[in-house]
Parts: structure tokens; sequence; C-alpha cells
């Protein structure tokens, strides 16, 4: 069925302008892999060269761009240099999804391959974590979460905590000034995301605090000694719920 | 070739629609004004896949309903008229359609009580050289042909057999010209709508942008659709962007998409609604006076409509 060939080919266009500038240079090895009539290959070289599809390149860019910059700003920026080229080989190896959670919740599982694999500086991952958390408790977003076992140890609803490197305000500050992160001291830091809709804190904590509230989150609630437990269930941090499920 | 013949029970569903008025594309942006400016606005419509999360085909359950927006849809269907403007059925698609997407849609149709649906004429999923389907990013348009048209009207029948409503097909924005088409839009539209028994959503902002990138008289294209089958319009504001005029729903409508709104309505005999449309993003620039202006505006061509 040449028609769904031909829809093929007009989409990978619209996600390349790459491709659009190989049917430029050599139409017949471009279109090489798709099944087209002779009209649809004539068509297809006469839109590739319409100022619109520049234009239809943009906009795809655009929309996919959207939901990340919406919901994970800080770590657009915390790729600082490398945004545009890890933005193109995401926008390569994930087809694009009309619902901005589904994008975002790609581009995360595709950043930590990136950190784990050495690509990208552990700190991408961090401030990934730090929004991921700001998400989860303003949109409800529960992302890549870790479900909650019934009965075990498990963080409050409204509350995530997360791990940095860099002190916390001064990374945020770097982040929105472009002050290169590699110029920010390295260190152990933990901070603790409260709250709910556009009523979130996010508080710097100490890490006799941040380190077992982390691995309660991480579901390794039993490394944590009994009076720590008796100390964090006494300040409402955490909570054996009743119900397994998302946090 | 396509089907001339229109669909026994059709032109019912047009005749019976309610006249609704002077209306807008519900977003984020809205819930304060809708309740502080009750006299501005008469329905609202909106996209059904806004309010809710899709985890995929297969998932159980596939739909997640986002509490707060859920809210909202629950507020104004208690107390106005609601229309889906749906966004995700691919009309001029080759993907198998999603029935159970199609069927979701259905199961709000009989919830909320939409006057009618409507989708956009093109298509936004496609299957890979692997075979999985996936979205294209942006609303894709395909050349006017027959074959296109069969497609098209086969998938409105489809839904149709589903969803036991008016349905709709909006014109569409497009930057990219096919050459050798078999129709114009404004006969496909016709076609469309005689072969279904659909209604036409005429979006004049689309016509106005695709004037400008194209170079061709917008009161000529639309005095060609033929307007007794337009039962809702959509009037927005736009961008340019690199001597392209795009449908960004940036805020108040040009101009000349006011004259070509004023143009049509009192033309178009079987006007049901006006729908303005804005992205959320605009709002601080539009502000509750700029939007309340849109929808007078808006109701003074709903006014002045034909009958």
């Amino acid at each position: 069925m040449t028609l769904a060939s031909f829809q093929r080919a007009l989409s990978d266009f619209i996600a390349s302008p790459a491709l659009v500038r190989q049917v430029w240079d050599d139409p017949d090895s471009a279109l090489a892999g798709y099944q087209l009539s002779a009209r649809e290959r004539a068509r297809l070289k006469a839109v590739a060269r319409q100022p619109g599809m520049e234009t239809s390149c943009a906009l795809y860019r655009m929309n996919r761009v959207t939901p990340l910059y919406t919901y994970l700003r800080l770590t657009c920026q915390a790729l600082e240099g490398s945004l545009r080229e890890e933005l193109d080989r995401f926008w390569r190896l994930q087809p694009a999804h009309v619902q901005f959670e589904r994008e975002v919740e790609h581009f995360e599982t595709f950043l930590r391959s990136r950190v784990h694999a050495g690509a990208l500086p552990p700190l991408v991952e961090e401030v990934l974590d730090l929004e991921l958390a700001v998400n989860a408790l303003r949109y409800g977003y529960a992302g890549s979460e870790r479900p909650v076992a019934r009965g075990a140890l498990a963080l409050r609803k409204d509350a995530r905590v997360v791990r940095l490197s860099r002190e916390p305000l001064a990374l945020l500050s770097a982040l929105d000034t472009e002050i290169p992160l590699d110029e920010l001291p390295e260190g152990e830091h933990y901070v603790l995301v409260m709250g709910g809709g556009d009523d979130l804190e996010v508080l710097p904590i100490a890490a006799e605090l941040g380190v077992p509230l982390l691995a309660i989150t991480r579901g390794d609630g039993d490394s944590v000694p009994a009076d720590m437990v008796e100390t964090l269930m006494d300040a409402a941090l955490i909570e054996r719920p009743t119900e397994a499920g998302r946090p | 070739m396509a089907v001339e013949s229109r669909p026994s029970g059709g032109a019912h569903d047009l005749d019976a629609l309610p006249e609704l008025g002077v209306g807008v594309l519900y977003n984020v942006a809205l819930p304060r004004f809708l309740r502080s400016n009750p006299a501005a606005w008469d329905y609202i419509e909106v996209i059904p896949d806004m309010f809710w999360r899709d985890r995929g085909t297969g998932q159980q359950p596939r739909y997640h309903e986002l509490d707060a927006w859920m809210t909202e849809l629950e507020w104004i269907a208690s107390r106005h008229p609601v229309v889906a403007h749906n966004i995700g059925l691919s009309l001029a698609g080759t993907t198998p359609l999603d029935e159970q997407y199609v069927a979701k849609l259905a199961e709000w149709h009989e919830r909320f009580g939409f006057r009618w649906h409507s989708d956009h004429l093109s298509f936004v999923d496609v299957a890979s050289a692997h075979g999985v389907d996936h979205n294209t990013g942006l609303a894709v348009p395909m050349p006017y042909d027959h074959e296109v048209l069969d497609l098209v009207a086969g998938r409105i029948e489809r839904v149709k057999q589903t969803i036991s409503a008016a349905f709709l097909i909006e014109n569409n924005v497009s930057f990219i010209d096919f050459p050798d088409q078999e129709m114009s839009e404004p006969e496909f539209l016709n076609r469309l709508a005689a072969s279904t028994g659909c209604g036409l959503l005429l979006d004049v902002h689309n016509v106005y942008a695709n004037s400008r990138n194209h170079g061709f008289d917008a009161k000529a294209f639309v005095d060609a659709v033929e307007l007794d089958r337009v039962i809702e319009i959509h009037i927005a504001g736009g961008t340019e962007l690199d001597g392209m005029w795009l449908d960004s729903h940036s805020g108040a409508c040009p101009e000349p998409v006011l004259e070509l709104l004023d143009h049509v309505a009192a033309r178009a005999s079987n006007l049901r609604a006006i729908t303005f449309e804005f992205h959320e993003s605009y709002f601080p620039v539009l502000g509750e006076d700029g939007l309340r202006e849109q929808l007078e505006r808006a109701r003074v061509a709903w006014t002045r409509r034909g009958t």
C-alpha cells in the first residue's frame, strides 16, 4: 500500500531536516526505503523544496521541545552546550507522543541511559530527579517512581527527597544565570520537596536526614536504624501505607 | 472513486443540532474567566485528550482522568452545552483506527452529552518502518485525491458507528502544497460532506493562513465551500515565522480573519456555533478584557448570521 509509505516518508521529512536535505541532494537514495508511486515520489521531491517544509520541520521541533521545556526546564539548562545535540539524538531514537507526560517520561529514560553510559555528567540526572520530584507533587506525574509495597516504609505522600552533588541554592542560581555548572564546588547535599499544587517548598536538609529518607524512597527502609525510623515517624516524614500503590 | 450518496440519517443529524452561539476552546487559563463572565460565552468546546493521561494501547486502565481537569469539565457540563473537538482520530491516516480511543470518546459522549464531535482533515498517527504506530508530532495534511477522500470517509463512517452524534470535519492549515492534486480543498470538503453526511467546521484562521502562505483569495476559497454544511466556525490569532503565517492561536484575531468570519457567518445558513481558540500561554497578553472583546466580536457575527 503506497499511501502508507507516502505518509511515513512525509512524517519522516517533518521529523528530520537532514532527510529533507538528503532529498534535495540525492532523492533516489533518500527515498529508496519507501514504496511509492511515481506521483507520490514527485510530490515528495516537490514539497521537500518548499519553504513550508522548513516551517513544518520547525513546528515539529517546537511541538516536541515544548513539553520538555515546560516540565524539565532546569534539566534542559543542566545539559548546557549539549542540549541541542542531545535533543536531536532523543528525537532520532524516540518518536513523538501527543501527550506531554509520555514525552517527558521518554526523555527521562533517555537521559538516564545517557548518564549511566557516561555520555552525560551525573549532575544532569540529579537535576532531573529534582524536577521530577517537583512535577510529582505539583501535577501528580508519577513518572518512573517505584510503587510502594503495602506495609513497607515510605515517605509521606506529599514529600520527596533528592540528593544533589552541588549546594542546592547555588545550583539553582547557576542554572538560572547559565553559570557553568562545573564551576560549582562538589559536596553531598539533600533537599526535601514538600507540598502540592502551587504550594511547594524545597528545603535543604542535613545528610543525617537525607540519607535515610533516600534509602526509604528507594525501598531500602530495612537499612535505616530503628531509632531513626522512630524519629522520622514522629516527625511525620515517613509512614507505612496500608495499601500498595504509587507514592 | 468516492461514494457520492449521503448515508441515511446524516442530514438529519445536522438539521437537529442546537444553535449554541459563541464559545471558547477550553484551556487551563479559563476557569476563573468562565465563572466571572458567564454572559460572555454560551458553550465550551473541549479537547477530550487534555483531560486524561493516555498510558498507551494495551495498558489497563489505559486512560487516567485528571482530577483537577475533571472537576472543571463537570462544572461546565452541568451548566452549559459542551462540544468535543478531537485530535486523535487521525482521519486521513492509514494506520488502523484506534478502537479503544473511539470507545473512550463514545463513553465521554454519553457522559457529557457532547452536542457534536469534530476532528481535523489530517493524519497524526503513522506506522514506522518496523510497523509500530507513532505520533507524527504535527498534524500532517494529505493531497486532495479520491483515494484520500475514500480513506477519510471510511474512517468517519467507522467513528459514527461507535459514536452516535453529528460529526464535523475541520479544514487544515497546511504549509506545503502537493502538486497534481485531483481536487481543490473546497471540492474535497464538499464531496466529503456529501458522501459522509458530516458537517464542516470551517476554521477561517486556517483559511487566512493558507491564503497568505500559498497566495490565494480567502473569500473565493470560502465561497467555493458549500456553506450550508458549515455548522461551526473557528476563529483565532496567529504569528509569522520566516515569512509563513502560523496557526499559533496567539491571542486576538487579525482583522482579515474577522472579516472572513463576517463573510462566512452571513452565508452559512446552518451555522450553530462560533468558537474562539487561544493558547493558554497567551492569556496574560490577551487578558480578561481582550478575551471578552474577542467573544463580543464573535457575537456580532453570530447575530448577523445567515438564516
